[in-house]
């Protein structure tokens, strides 16, 4: 069954389904999978695609409500969002549309409601096969089936977690992802995952448990990717013996940053977030997604009880997340005791622990709110709290002078207009080149809240004027929108073409839109 | 990232200090504390002059990373380099000649940095030329074009695991043959008989894949030949590059796009980086010994008048230079591959989209698959988790494109045995499948390329070289010779797209064993360039004056035909003429007063009054009608020593004016004031021009 096209059922609908014959008809269902389908690659929601859940191992559930027929098939709406309705147990789901590979995920265990986003890539190349690798694992030498608990000993686990991942498919295996309590990806937002690029097997591998920060039912997690980009996503409800829990412990020290940061020429939605069942109820799972364009950075200092500073020690910390329109906070994440990521105070010496939260469900425009709480075994210390409200995407065009116009001043005015104005503040790094000087020759001039640049020469530079009949490129190099550029929570990146002006946290490249060039005229 | 800053290091920083710190400039709002009714007393003793710091002057030419306490120098004329060996000291580590040009490595005294050494040789030629003196430059450092990183830690090195059968046949992966025609091409040409040189981290000669296929090669940074069917590959890429030129057609693992050919490993690579005497070196055995096609998948930012000339020498004997645009993502320029007659190439994925990490620029010619490209690696490279040799691997980036186009040229040179590389270019170029934006654009150049279209096609007409020189047009040195300006950077243009870009080198006297230019003057080449019509622009800083002055920057345009198999030398006279002009309001008598050969005591003020020695004056105005203009112009011989001082005199004038000063010095025109010129003053405005001199002016008293 897995190897189903299952566009063509999209395609010709419940007819088709009632011809398989592998049908049955359970009794009203009870439970829910839902979330969004996201494109890595282009880092937009795919709509269109077509989501189906299966049983492990089974056939496509249909079943009746009064006297119409569901199935859990269902489609992406423009945010990529998708919903369906099965009855209690473990589930394998799909996710295919034309021009991507396909995206399996397996071992969802649905009690009430189910969260699964998918990623689902652009297809490499359309003339390879779309089909998910086959993907083996075993925990502790014992071949295990998604879905299936699996408890752990302190004993068992005194050498790491032993785990081996085997794949294969008709396409070569690209990269092979593990993690111990969230589903692992890129790490500029997973964090701490295990990561195999040459090889279609883990070997006998171990993780350190110690390094997630997690204790109780968690899950581990397997990504798969093949070189047609086709993805296999494998959940395995753990149990880790928990530490003894202290009397008290105290909260972080300090909230550092809070800071959405929103890619621009990208849609919001976007990376990977999980819950799942599991034996001890419905657990929501930490959940650190691949890729991102809008995420939330939180950044804070060590509570006192944590060994960084001299403390007895904790397990790690537990990320809550409530949205606007929520009523309560939910567990989206953990970091572990030690495993810090952020300088605070310049001396290349990591002092402070960062968490990313990239969930497909942020958006522009929604505020959200953060606590952060130190725990070990079942006490958690008072939180830090922390809320912003991440701004909308935007870009700059660039407007005069235009591109290839002749005769141009050599004082010209520059003007440019942003496609939004967000938040209060909108810093630009105007670019000038002399092309017919080469790499070497360029002017850079920082700007707030300026769309247009009067210029009349930087005296003492090689710029204190432009020369005539020459050609000119000029471009908005950086442009960012903050919501206060002197003290933000929130910022926009536009473009971020590589240079290093403003206060900008690292962000992947995004090349301008325009580049123009002119061509002056006499003196 | 930090590339671009790093390369704001050759703006003017220095001149802004100087003119910000000083504050002698006649003050704007009426003061004028430096203004008195005498003439001002100047230096008449040489030696009171400030003394000249080499390394100041030299660093502007040192452009990018090299490697330190080494630079190159390229001559023509032993004299030449013993005149350079002598100012710089040092002491000569290898060297090697392409033509009639020697290439030198010259390790530097440990007291002599390499900026040092530029600077040195930079203010002797400010006195005089050295004839057969090509360059000196830094020994710049290049890099491997590393695959591309798809995430931010993993890159597109993946492995072939489905078979580890090495009997296995892998052609259904290779992706960029289907995409090419690389069967189809396979009826026409197969490039047997044609040596193909990896010009990257060497090759290994003993994989499945690859034997009998590795001829002698050249390790240039050990001097020592590779004997045929060895392992030099100490990384990976070589052998990566030469599988998909060239791994056997047997059945058996991978097949290359040219089978038949035979590779010659030329590793210019220590771990990491190459400098540029050794890329240089390693091209130039490979061209000397059967070479026809050499792959270059290396290259960074900054331009090398050595690399230059390899690949001049390349083209001038009939070789096929093919280059990697690089792995930036965005219109950053890339050497070799932006030099005039290479093969510059993209990278494509299977839908025949340019990948994001491909550069752009106007000097790309075409793409090729360079996405998830299946090849050979290494013998020893083990696979993680099972210890098996892993033999083969997909990786990405440009470098794989590249051997795509490398594969198609030999086939092609063995189809056109006669054919010039621009030809050979030119047939790649009009055969392939237009991709992206319509017709040329800066993402995939001409297209992505169609091997089966190529190998059918008709070869088209041949190419043209142009040499541009761009002497001084109004002025000599003390021997009476035009100056050249070297260093000098020249754009031909079309559509307002920079197509091809070199720069002049010292001596334009220099030939490189090529068609013999037969001007002495600062000359940038242009091998196989496309016929037609071009804007030609130059521009840079006049180094033989002094750099870091608007004023002492040239610029150029004119405009160059060139139809196919054309050789055509233009000159284009750079307007070094120096005029100097006062303008004023009030209706004062204010006259223009230059100091003429300033250090030499005997000369005194010049005005329109008195006349001038070396220059004209347009004329006395006496700004009677409440305004005035003079103008001096200085236009033939000079001392080389002379120093032009500028003063406004109002010693004759009964009432305040405002007075603006302007100077034309090659091209440029900078202005300054205006200045409140109190009635009966003399103003020394502080503003000194270098004229053939030999001090690092401007100043400001």
């Amino acid at each position: 069954m897995k190897n189903l096209r299952w566009t063509l059922f999209a395609a010709v609908g419940m007819a088709a389904l009632a011809l398989t014959g592998c049908l049955f008809v359970p009794a009203a269902p009870t439970g829910v999978i839902e979330g969004f389908v996201v494109d890595h690659g282009a880092g937009e929601p795919v709509q269109g695609a077509v989501v189906m859940a299966y049983p492990e191992g089974g056939d496509i559930p249909l079943y009746t409500v009064g006297s119409a027929y569901y199935g859990p098939v269902a489609t992406t709406d423009a945010d990529g969002y998708y919903r369906l309705i099965v009855p209690e147990g473990v589930y394998t789901v799909r996710a295919e549309k034309d021009g991507h590979a396909v995206s399996v995920a397996h071992g969802i265990v649905v009690g009430s409601t189910a969260k699964l986003d998918i990623i689902l890539k652009p297809v490499f190349n359309p003339d390879w096969p779309l089909e998910p690798p086959e993907v083996t694992v075993t925990i502790e030498g014992q071949l295990v089936t998604p879905g299936d608990e699996i408890v752990l000993t302190a004993d068992q686990l005194a050498d790491g977690l032993d785990y081996r991942v085997d794949a294969q498919g008709p396409n070569d295996i690209d990269i092979i992802y593990a993690a111990l309590g969230k589903t692992p990806g890129a790490g500029w937002l997973t964090g701490t995952r295990e990561y195999f690029s040459s090889t279609y097997t883990t070997g006998d591998a171990a993780l350190d448990p110690a390094l997630y920060g997690v204790e109780e039912w968690t899950t581990f997690e397997v990504v798969v990717y093949d070189v047609n980009s086709n993805r296999t996503h494998l959940l395995f409800p753990v149990y880790l013996e928990p530490h003894a829990p202290p009397a008290t412990l105290d909260p972080p020290t300090e909230l550092y940053r809070i800071l959405a940061v929103t890619l621009g020429k990208k849609m919001e939605f976007y990376g990977e977030t999980m819950a799942v069942p599991s034996g001890a109820g419905e657990l929501e799972i930490s959940a650190a997604p691949e890729g991102g364009n809008l995420y939330v950075e939180l950044i804070w200092k060590p509570s006192p009880d944590d060994t960084v500073s001299g403390g007895a020690g904790i397990t790690g910390y537990r990320i809550y997340r409530k949205l606007a329109g929520e009523d309560d906070y939910r567990l989206i994440g953990t970091v572990a005791q030690g495993d810090l990521g952020y300088d605070t105070d310049g001396d290349d010496v990591d002092d402070a622990y960062l968490f990313r939260d990239s969930s497909p469900e942020l958006s522009p425009g929604l505020e959200v709110s953060y606590q952060i709480r130190a725990y070990m075994g079942n006490t958690e210390s008072a939180p830090v709290e922390g809320t912003t409200t991440p701004l909308d995407i935007w870009d700059v065009r660039l407007l005069e002078p235009a591109d290839g116009a002749t005769d141009v001043s050599l004082t010209p005015t520059f003007r440019w207009q942003p496609t939004k104005i967000l938040g209060n503040d909108q810093y630009y790094l105007w670019v000038l080149w002399d092309l017919a000087l080469g790499a070497g020759y360029y002017l850079t001039v920082d700007m707030l809240n300026q769309t247009e640049y009067d210029f009349a020469g930087i005296p003492g530079s090689s710029f204190e004027r432009l020369q005539p009949h020459r050609v000119y490129q000029w471009y908005i190099g950086v442009a960012v929108a903050y919501d206060d550029f002197h003290n933000p929570t929130a910022m926009s990146v536009a473009i971020q073409d590589g240079w290093s002006g403003g206060s900008i946290p690292v962000v992947p490249t995004l090349p301008a839109t325009d580049f123009f060039t002119f061509t002056t005229g006499d003196w | 990232m930090k590339r671009k800053h790093l390369l704001i290091a050759v703006s003017g920083l220095g001149l802004a200090l100087l003119l910000t710190g000083c504050g002698g400039l006649l003050s704007q709002d009426g003061g004028c504390p430096a203004c008195g009714p005498a003439i001002p007393a100047v230096p008449g003793d040489p030696s009171a002059r400030p003394a000249l710091d080499p390394e100041a002057i030299g660093q502007p030419l040192v452009r990018g990373e090299h490697i330190p306490g080494e630079i190159v120098v390229g001559y023509t004329d032993e004299a030449a380099f013993a005149a350079v060996l002598s100012l710089v000291g040092g002491t000569v580590r290898d060297r090697f000649t392409m033509g009639e040009l020697t290439a030198a490595l010259v390790a530097l005294p440990p007291d002599v940095s390499v900026a040092r050494a530029m600077g040195t040789v930079l203010l002797q030629l400010r006195r005089e030329r050295i004839p057969g003196l090509a360059f000196v430059e830094p020994n710049y450092l290049y890099e491997l074009i590393d695959p591309a990183p798809t995430e931010q830690d993993a890159y597109l090195k993946s492995v072939e695991p489905a078979v580890y059968d090495p009997d296995a046949d892998l052609r259904p992966y290779q992706w960029g043959l289907d995409v090419i025609g690389a069967e189809a091409a396979w009826a026409h040409a197969t490039g047997a008989g044609i040596i193909v040189a990896v010009v990257d981290t060497g090759v290994d000669g003993t994989h499945p894949d690859l034997q009998g296929k590795v001829v002698e090669g050249y390790d240039p940074a050990a001097d020592a030949v590779i004997p045929a069917g060895s392992d030099s590959d100490f990384d990976g890429h070589g052998t990566h590059v030469a599988g998909i030129i060239a791994a056997n057609d047997d059945g058996k693992g991978i097949v290359g796009l040219a089978p038949d050919v035979l590779i010659m490993p030329i590793p210019i690579f220590q771990p990491g980086y190459v400098g540029a005497f050794d890329a240089a070196e390693g091209t130039i055995w490979a061209v000397d010994h059967g070479a026809q096609v050499l792959n270059h998948s290396w290259g960074g930012p900054v331009y090398s008048q050595l690399i230059k000339a390899a690949m001049d020498y390349t083209l001038a004997n009939g070789a096929i230079p093919v280059c990697a645009a690089g792995n930036d993502g965005e219109a950053w320029i890339h050497f070799p591959s932006a030099y005039p007659g290479t093969i510059a190439v993209g990278a494509t994925t299977p839908q025949d989209t340019v990948t994001d990490f491909s550069t752009l620029g106007g000097w790309l010619s075409v793409a090729a698959p360079g996405e998830r490209i299946l090849s050979c690696v290494p013998t020893w490279y083990v696979q993680d988790g099972t210890g098996d040799p892993l033999l083969y691997a997909y990786w990405g980036g440009t470098s794989m494109a590249t051997p795509f186009v490398t594969a198609l040229a030999a086939m092609l040179r063995e189809l056109h045995p006669g054919a010039t590389p621009y030809q050979i270019q030119k047939l790649i170029e009009d055969t392939a499948t237009d991709i992206e934006g319509p017709g040329f654009d800066i993402y995939s150049g001409h297209g992505r390329i169609d091997a089966a279209a190529a190998v059918a096609a008709p070869l088209p007409a041949d190419g043209a070289i142009a040499y541009i020189y761009t002497p001084t047009a109004s002025s000599m040195d003390t021997r009476g010779f035009w100056l050249p300006i070297p260093y000098v950077d020249v754009v031909l243009l079309q559509g307002g797209e920079v197509r091809y870009w070199a720069q002049t080198d010292i001596s334009g006297a220099a030939n490189f064993g090529f068609p013999i230019g037969s001007l002495g003057a600062g000359v940038a080449a242009f091998f196989g360039i496309e016929p037609g019509t071009y804007e030609v622009l130059v521009g840079g800083d006049d180094q033989v004056m002094w750099w870091a002055r608007t004023a002492n920057r040239v610029t150029a345009s004119d405009t160059l035909t060139v139809g196919a198999g054309d050789f055509v030398e233009q000159v284009i006279p750079i307007n070094t003429e120096l005029q100097v002009q006062i303008d004023w309001t009030g209706a004062g008598d204010v006259d223009l007063a230059i100091w003429e050969g300033y250090y030499f005591g005997a000369i005194s003020w010049s005005t329109p009054k008195t006349g001038a020695t070396w220059g004209t004056f347009s004329g006395d105005d006496d700004g009677a009608d409440g305004d005035g203009s003079e103008t001096y112009t200085l236009n033939f011989l000079h001392w080389d020593n002379d120093l032009y001082r500028i003063a406004i005199d109002a010693t004759n004038s009964t009432v305040d004016t405002q007075v603006t000063v302007t100077i034309i010095q090659n091209g440029v025109t900078e202005t300054y004031g205006p200045y409140l010129v109190p009635a009966g003053s003399f103003g020394d405005l502080g503003v000194q021009v270098d004229w053939w001199d030999l001090l690092g002016g401007p100043w400001v008293f």
